[in-house]
């Protein structure tokens, strides 16, 4: 089951998912080929709209040109023709002669005809009126228009246009005034041709007829009153010729979209006509301009293209729907794998939830499954056991092993179940939830149960879980209940005994069935008849008497003879009641017919032999716990008590001859069973009763060993011991045979129906105590295993029984402290519980008896029996503990844990104080990984280097680094990652803002468990100044001694060579005085030579070098040197120097100075004669070196200040004054400085002792530029 | 035994120092070349190839290291002619002790020194009486 779950899990889990990068990517490609697709179809449009401009353009010009050369030879045309009239050309004149012309040329050139005359304003509705009347003639005119010049309104010009010479087209301008209103309409609308500019006449053929050539727009209207419908789309040249009512429009290209502009530019000068309301409106739409002759006329005529040109359908459609579409799905798609990948990742952390929760309460789940009270199953859809808990086996009577193997749920449906059957449990499968009750036929007692099943299918894919409940006391209540009544009507008529209902008259007055057999006639025949006549022991007298007792007792029983209609006498059993109804009294007579019984008495005494039998054998199987024994005593009772010659009992084994090999035997065997084979297989020894009551389960019986063929085989050996008949009786244990029962007997067909039932019982009984004895036995085997693991569990476990402790395993006796279980065992739970829990405890109890469940661990605190606490962690559970409820509890110590608790939140403060004071360190710090990316930096780190912490973080400290050769930083790596040690160093390094600064480093490994490098930590300080400052000192001390020795020497030399009289003999006091200047230079020498050690001590950069020496020989050497004067003042000096001393590790010069300069004061500041001491003895872990003398001593209030620099004691100060202070101060230094110590005693005017030690181990190396010298 | 006059070259840049030892020298019957600085020192240490060469450290021009590296380099004689350092630097100076070990040279502390001494050493070095 879980498998399945942790399958599913791992192969989802090994996908791996990038949520939100894939459906982003997807988006934005998609927004990409949708510009990309978009800028191309733009593109595309743009190229098609321009080539349509320009060819429309062309068009255009091309028909305006074409129109205006087919306009002049109209007019010519015309021309000719009024002069051949010679007079005013009338509208039929006129019309004759347009139909003369080509229909091209009327098509083209001459919409219309019509009137046209000038009149004064004060006859203009009069003329109106004429020109209606002239054009009267023609039905499809469209009124007259009124034209009058803008600057004079006083004349108009009335133009009437007859008809459209095609007879269809509107598309002229025309007005209408065949009405007052629309005659109004008409003239102001007229004034809009005011505002075309009205080319005077050019004289083309006569002057006296008035002529307008104009260019006019063309208009398209949908209605041609209304204004504000109308659309410019063309443009014409008007030719309008007045005298002669004739008009005619030249030209009118039309094109969508376009919008024109023109110009008379004739003269040079740009006079505009007129232009498209929109022009000029859209910028950078398609543009063109042409010039067009025509009536001696240059016109400027200029195009340009609106924003919609050229638009189709198809390509709006391409314009907005791309990139709508586009973004559309772009979403779309994005968002379906986003919703994908989301679903995907939330699916896997769903099923990681599952399964850690699956996981977490398996064993919970486990837990309450078997140990729920309730049977539960779980059985595949077969009906085939799967697996259930205790109780379902319980149920069973058998382990849940035998039943997955060879039962199904359908093994146990009683036969007298009606409604659960195979097709019900398909149905059930299809169903899924149902809830039945069924008859349950116990496998070996074969009793009967009510059981009430919740079922749910297919809970998990091909199981189904069942839980079941006896019902059986519920539902035989109910039944009981039920057929109380029916029962009553049953037994009446249904009873075997006759029921008759007596009257008080002692006469039968109703019977049941059952009385018509025993009287043997029908109910009609007895009811009527009295009592005597079916008695037959009893005189009428003796029944009046005895009728009489009968009602008023409260019902007896008593033996009588009665008698059958057929006259044959019968013994009987009668029980009689007497009853009231309605206060008339009768008795209910029960006759019994006993004559079988009596017969059966004779029979009962053997029936009685084997009931013994049956109850020994009970006793026997009560009290055996061993299978052996239990079968060996039943063959004892069996012969002993049902007095047979010869009992065993053979098991059937499952080998290759299927034999069956006798357990156990009682009575006359004489060898029998040595001497035969009995097989339970289909062959020769397997015919036999014993085979066959195996094989078939069935009992068999030979009746006579002599008769019957199929005791062939073992008839002779039968015979010899008196066997005449036998009986096999299969043992079945469980619902496997587990072998015969074979009994022999010396009669011949000695086993009659109810001894062979009663065998079978036996039979039974054998099967069940063999079954119970291995039951017993596997019950103590897992119960001494459960004990066996609960001793030995490593928690402790209490189990608490009615108020106190019953039981304690070893671990909890270690836990609490005591002995032995006896200090704990009497005790209650609650004795051992610290105060600060029992609350805890109490509420846990109280919850886990009211949902019988375990609780969950918790952390509690006990009590020893010392009374000291523990810090436990607590689980509990219901359990039952020898046939009693009782709580389990397990007790996990958890003391250590809790310490450690303490210790981990101790050292994390402990942590935070150290980060908070590396934080604030002022050394530079840093902490990097083990490739040296910076994961810390420290306050003064950022300063030092001059970077922000955030830059530093995740670089290298080359950042600043990086300034000293390769081979440095090689080896600086080999130390602290491959040799895992603490590199130290002076490091030149860089600062953010370029300058150089010299840093004094110590990096270090950190480690972990295992030895491996974690971190490393870099702490750093800036000694730029120091070193800058230690570098001018020491080059001023070098420079110094140098300057200041050379000119020393100089004079010391030339001193030297006068006094050696190199260069002329000298007198006493030439001499004395040269012999003061020597002595001053030398001491000056001596001076500069100390102050350069002292300078060298100061600044640290003296060296130690130690290395074995002998003290001694060094010691010896000083006191030879100093011999001389040693000699001069008469002192005596004593050596005492220990002789195991040997080599010592020190630095010879070093020690040479002490010595020198502690040996030579003691000469110095003793009075001659004195004595001096100079002793080295070893003491403990030291040398300890003793300089004493007996000289002027240090005064007590100058003692504490004699190893200051240049500091003399008063006293020796007028004694000698050769001496500078320095050398106490660099001996002082020097032992300190090497490891060792110094002190002094001293008393004025009685001596000096010096106590110098120095470590056995020797002196410290100490790294250094200058030695002492 | 009569032994031949040795010659003694002298480098010093003090010439009170120098006129010192030479005027030393010279009562003590060794010929004296004297030379004020590296450069003059080097020219006659090649010309005049004398028996030792005493050289103080510290001079203008080029100092007695420079001049003793260059000398060392120049031929064989330059290799082998001893040298005795004198000066006043401390003898601990490392640049002084790379140039002075291992070679046929000699050290010396001018103000630790008697000029009677200086003499010894010199007789020393050379191995005479």
């Amino acid at each position: 089951m879980s498998d399945n779950w942790f399958g599913l899990y791992k192969k989802i889990k090994g996908l791996n998912v990038k949520t939100a990068i894939i459906p982003t990517v997807v988006f934005v490609l998609l927004l990409f080929s949708t510009y990309f697709i978009w800028t191309k179809t733009m593109e595309q449009i743009s190229y098609d709209k321009k080539n349509i401009f320009n060819q429309e353009v062309q068009r255009a010009i091309k028909s305006f040109q074409d129109r205006i050369i087919l306009g002049n030879s109209v007019l010519s045309g015309m021309k000719g023709y009024y002069e051949s009239m010679q007079h005013p050309i009338t509208p039929q004149e006129w019309l004759s002669y347009i139909k003369q012309l080509e229909p091209q040329a009327q098509n083209a050139c001459i919409d219309a005809i019509g009137y046209i005359k000038k009149v004064p304003q004060s006859n203009l509705s009069e003329e109106i009126k004429n020109a209606n009347d002239y054009v009267s003639l023609f039905s499809n005119d469209f009124g007259p228009v009124v034209l009058h010049p803008k600057e004079n309104k006083e004349n108009y010009y009335i133009i009437k246009y007859l008809f459209p010479l095609d007879g269809k087209s509107f598309n002229l301008e025309g007005f209408d005034y065949s009405s007052q209103d629309q005659l109004n309409q008409s003239i102001e609308a007229s004034d809009r041709f005011s505002t075309i500019r009205i080319t005077p006449i050019q004289k083309m053929w006569d002057s006296d007829h008035p002529r307008v050539d104009s260019l006019i727009p063309i208009y398209y209207k949908q209605n041609y009153l209304s204004e504000s419908s109308s659309t410019l789309r063309g443009f014409g040249l008007a030719v309008t010729d007045i005298d002669n009512c004739a008009r005619s429009i030249i030209g009118g290209s039309i094109v969508g979209g376009i919008n024109y502009k023109a110009a008379d530019i004739t003269d040079g000068n740009r006079v505009d006509f007129f232009q498209s309301d929109n022009w000029g409106k859209y910028p950078f739409q398609f543009f063109q301009q042409q010039k067009v002759n025509f009536y001696n006329r240059q016109w400027l005529i200029e195009f340009e293209s609106v924003p919609d040109f050229g638009n189709t359908a198809s390509n709006t459609i391409l314009v907005f729907l791309i990139p709508i579409f586009g973004i559309l799905i772009s979403f779309f798609v994005s968002s379906l794998v986003l919703m994908y990948s989301t679903a995907r990742t939330r699916a896997y952390s769903l099923v990681d939830k599952v399964t850690k929760l699956l996981q977490e309460n398996e064993a919970k789940l486990k837990e309450l499954f078997y140990q729920a009270p309730d049977p539960i199953f779980i059985l595949d859809n077969s009906g085939n056991f799967v697996d259930m808990n205790s109780a379902g086996e319980k149920m069973h009577g058998m382990t849940k092993e035998e039943l997955i193997k060879n039962h199904t749920i359908f093994d146990f449906i009683s036969s007298s179940e009606k409604k659960v059957n195979k097709s019900f449990w398909d149905e059930f499968i299809k169903q899924g939830n149902v809830r039945f009750d069924f008859i349950f036929k116990h496998p070996i007692s074969g009793e009967e149960q009510y059981i009430d099943v919740t079922a749910t299918a297919n809970y998990l894919p091909g199981l189904n879980i069942a839980v079941a409940r006896d019902v059986t006391k519920n539902r035989e209540t109910e039944y009981a209940l039920k057929k109380a009544e029916q029962l009553w009507k049953t037994i009446f008529s249904a009873a075997n005994d006759a029921i008759l209902i007596l009257d008080d008259n002692q006469e039968i007055v109703s019977c049941n069935d059952a009385a018509e057999k025993i009287y043997k006639e029908s109910k009609g025949e007895i009811i009527g008849k009295k009592i005597i006549n079916i008695r037959y022991d009893k005189s009428q007298e003796e029944i009046n008497k005895q009728f009489e007792a009968m009602l008023i007792s409260d019902g007896s029983i008593f033996e009588t003879k009665q008698i059958r209609s057929n006259g044959e006498i019968f013994d009987a059993e009668v029980s009689v009641k007497p009853f009231k109804i309605f206060e008339k009294k009768f008795i209910v007579d029960i006759v019994r017919d006993i004559s079988e019984r009596k017969k059966m008495e004779e029979k009962e005494k053997k029936i009685g032999r084997d009931l013994k039998i049956l109850s020994e054998s009970n006793q026997a199987m009560i009290r055996s716990l061993n299978e052996d024994e239990f079968l060996n005593k039943l063959c004892r009772i069996i012969v002993e008590t049902g007095k047979y010659k010869f009992v065993w009992i053979g098991e059937a084994f499952d080998d290759d001859e299927k034999s069956v090999k006798p357990v156990a035997q009682c009575g006359f065997d004489s060898d029998y069973l040595n001497n035969i084979k009995v097989s339970w297989g289909e062959n020769k020894y397997g015919v036999g009763p014993t085979g066959l009551a195996i094989r078939n389960k069935t009992t068999s019986i030979i009746k006579s060993v002599k008769g019957d063929p199929s005791y062939e085989v073992w008839r002779q050996e039968a015979e010899k011991r008196g066997y005449s008949s036998s009986i096999a009786l299969p043992i079945i244990v469980g619902l496997k045979v587990f072998g015969a029962l074979n009994i022999y007997s010396s009669e011949i067909d000695a086993f009659d129906e109810e001894e062979i039932n009663l065998l079978n019982k036996l039979a039974d009984d054998i099967g069940f105590g063999i079954y119970s004895i291995r039951l017993k036995n596997e019950i103590k085997i897992s119960e001494e295993k459960y004990r066996k693991m609960i001793e030995l569990s490593p928690d402790a476990i209490v189990i608490h029984s009615g108020s106190k402790i019953v039981f304690v395993n070893n671990s909890a006796i270690k836990i609490f402290g005591a002995k032995s279980s006896d200090e704990i065992i009497g005790k209650s739970t609650m004795d051992f519980v610290h105060p600060d829990s029992v609350d805890m405890v109490k509420k846990r109890i109280l919850e886990m008896i009211e949902k019988k469940e375990p609780v969950p661990m918790v952390d509690e605190k006990f009590l020893k029996i010392d009374g000291s606490a523990i810090d436990v962690s607590v689980v509990a559970a219901p359990i039952i503990y020898e046939e009693h409820p009782a709580i389990q509890v397990i007790i996990h110590d958890v003391t250590e844990r809790k310490l450690s608790e303490k210790k981990m939140k101790k050292l994390n403060s402990e942590l935070e104080k150290f980060k908070l004071a590396v934080e604030n360190a002022s050394d530079h710090i840093i902490i990097t990984d083990t490739d040296g990316n910076i994961i810390f930096a420290n306050k003064a780190a950022s300063q030092t280097t001059g970077y922000p912490i955030e830059e530093m973080i995740g670089k290298n400290p080359r950042l600043w680094g990086g300034q000293m050769p390769i081979e440095f930083y090689k080896g600086m790596w080999n130390t602290i990652k491959y040799e895992k040690k603490p590199f130290f160093g002076e490091i030149r390094n860089r600062r953010k803002s370029g300058e150089f600064y010299q840093a004094v480093a110590s990096i270090s490994p950190v480690l972990d468990e295992k030895g491996d490098v974690m971190f490393f930590v870099g702490i750093e300080r800036d000694v730029t100044k120091e070193r800058a400052i230690d570098k001018s000192k020491s080059e001023f001390v070098s420079l110094a001694s140098h300057q200041l020795r050379t000119p020393l020497s100089a004079i010391n030399w030339y001193t030297e060579m006068l006094m050696d009289e190199d260069v002329g003999k000298l007198n006493k006091k030439q001499r004395d005085y040269l012999q003061e200047i020597y002595n001053s230079s030398k001491r000056m020498t001596d001076l500069v030579g100390s102050l350069l050690n002292v300078s060298r001590i100061d600044l640290g950069t003296f060296a130690i070098e130690p290395k074995p020496t002998d003290i001694i020989e060094i010691v010896k050497s000083v006191i030879k040197e100093l011999s001389h004067q040693i000699k001069k003042k008469k002192q005596k000096i004593i050596e005492e120097y220990e002789k195991e001393v040997g080599l010592l590790n020190i630095d010879p010069n070093l020690m040479r100075m002490v010595f020198q300069n502690l040996i030579s004061n003691a000469v110095k500041y003793t009075p001659p004669e004195g004595k001096i001491d100079v002793k080295i003895n070893k003491v403990g872990d030291n040398i300890i070196i003793l300089v004493s003398d007996t000289g002027y001593g240090i005064p007590k209030s100058q003692q504490s200040r004699i190893f200051e620099k240049f500091f003399r004691a008063d006293n020796i100060r007028e004694i000698e004054t050769d001496g500078n202070g320095l050398g106490l101060y660099m001996v002082k230094e020097i032992v300190e400085k090497s490891g060792g110590a110094i002190r002094f005693e001293s008393e004025e005017n009685k001596g000096t002792k010096f106590f110098v030690s120095i470590p056995i181990s020797g002196m410290i190396k100490k790294e250094g530029e200058k030695k002492l010298s | 035994m009569e032994q031949k006059q040795k010659n003694i070259l002298v480098v010093e840049d003090e010439i009170s120092v120098l006129n010192a030892l030479a005027d030393k020298l010279e009562r003590e019957d060794f010929k004296v070349f004297k030379a004020k600085n590296g450069e003059e020192g080097l020219k006659s240490a090649l010309e005049n190839r004398p028996d030792m060469i005493l050289l103080d450290l510290m001079m203008p021009k080029m100092d007695g290291i420079e001049m003793m590296r260059r000398l060392r380099e120049e031929n064989v004689y330059g290799r082998k002619v001893p040298i005795i350092i004198l000066t006043n630097l401390s003898a601990d100076d490392k640049i002084t002790w790379a140039v002075a070990k291992d070679e046929p040279a000699y050290y010396l502390i001018k103000s630790d020194w008697k000029i009677e001494d200086v003499v010894d050493k010199v007789r020393d070095t050379l191995g005479m009486e």
